[in-house]
């Protein structure tokens, strides 16, 4: 019995150093990560936002803010949910 | 995004989900039932819906549902903060307008014109509604029936998207332009929705970015019909008792809630530049809105700009 668990012992002990080498080696040997590569970045120009203007009690009165000094700029990007009313 | 799109409570109705298919479809199926089901509760125009039930007994104490109760208990909130010009009790003069039934059949049939000759009758005041709330009783003087078509649509939008919410990453759902947003869109960092422009509804007029929550707008220009030679429109100012005359042709509110959405949009439209700015300030309900003039120009406090998409 006590020669079984000996050989069990080494046996395990050559397998696991074995693994190991094998794979450093295999590490050593594979291919190198991709690098990064470089590249330039380009500045997005974007519109300037609209002005906000004083509300104006012309012919309307009241506090609030003129948020459209050009509000006809329908987007390109048609979007799914849209708000007018029912 | 997965959509679905059926119509309900004389309006489109849009459902919109992220997520996995199957999950989805089960989401759609009992967000759908779910509205098809409210839309019998809160009808003025089913006769055998709980609200006509509830106006039928005008004068008696009626047990309502839990739902019903729920809503009727906002409706009183919001008549106060909006300083009555939100009032559901407006129901009989949007009859003698033209509006006794639904807009699908008013459109085909046309207004009668012999209701405008009926006398606007002095009806009871919307404050003088009684609530039980340890038993969900609700008293309505005798005379007054109320219209909850505009709150109950956007209490039935939030509900129907949290239902959604559980079978899916993000949802929405649309109500005729009043919306509850759950979770955002797959690499998204807001929901985009656009505003249509009140004169040419194929048109937005602009997008906003706005964050999960609630969008809601009303417009003078969308639930129209003609009177004999007068053009009617569905937003009654309690203070005329005649459709709102205002400056402004649609208002749209980003709130919390879709229900505060729908209430304040429609407070706002009828209460025009002299009154919003009151009301957006005094009110203990945190908004932000834009609304359009017979210009197309919008109009907003400084905070809304923030939610002003510019590509």
């Amino acid at each position: 019995m006590k020669i079984i668990k000996t050989a069990l012992r080494y046996w395990f002990a050559i397998i696991s150093v074995l693994s190991f080498l094998v794979g450093w080696g295999m590490l050593a040997h594979s291919l190198k990560p991709i690098q990064p590569v470089q590249t330039t970045t380009s500045t997005i120009s974007l519109p300037a936002l609209p002005s906000i203007q004083a509300y104006n009690s012309g012919n309307n009165s009241g506090s609030g803010l003129n948020l459209s000094a050009n509000n006809n700029q329908s987007t390109n990007n048609f979007p799914i949910l849209r708000s007018g009313g029912s | 995004m997965k959509t679905s799109f059926f119509r309900c409570m004389n309006t489109d109705i849009l459902l919109v989900a992220d997520g996995f298919p199957i999950r989805i479809a089960e989401g759609f199926k009992e967000a759908q039932e779910f509205i098809q089901a409210s839309e019998g509760r809160f009808s003025r125009f089913l006769e055998e819906s709980e609200l006509s039930e509830l106006n039928r007994c005008s004068g008696k104490p009626f047990q309502a549902s839990p739902d019903l109760f729920s809503v009727v208990v906002l409706a009183q909130k919001f008549f106060h903060q909006t300083r009555g010009l939100f009032d559901p009790s407006i129901l009989p003069d949007l009859r003698r307008v033209g509006y006794d039934r639904s807009m699908d059949l008013l459109r085909q049939e046309g207004a009668d014109p012999l209701l405008e000759s009926l006398l606007a009758e002095r009806h009871p005041s919307f404050s003088e509604m009684e609530l039980d709330e340890r038993r969900g009783m609700i008293l309505l003087p005798a005379g007054m029936c109320l219209d909850l078509g505009g709150i109950a649509k956007g209490w039935i939008a939030e509900q129907a998207a949290l239902l959604l919410s559980e079978y899916t990453s993000a949802c929405a759902v649309n109500a005729g332009g009043d919306m509850f947003m759950v979770g955002l869109p797959n690499g998204e960092n807001y929901w985009s929705v656009g505003i249509e422009d009140p004169l040419q509804p194929v048109v937005d007029l602009t997008t906003l970015k706005v964050d999960p929550g609630a969008v809601a707008t009303s417009a003078v220009t969308k639930r129209v019909w003609k009177q004999g030679d007068k053009q009617r429109h569905h937003l009654i100012d309690p203070r005329t008792r005649e459709p709102a005359v205002t400056d402004w042709l649609s208002v749209t509110v980003i709130a919390t809630h879709t229900y505060e959405a729908e209430v304040f949009a429609k407070a706002l439209l009828i209460g025009g530049p002299q009154e919003c700015e009151e009301i957006a300030h005094k009110s203990s309900t945190r908004f932000s809105y834009l609304a359009v003039d017979r210009d197309r120009k919008i109009w907003g406090t400084q905070n809304s700009l923030e939610y002003i998409y510019v590509n």
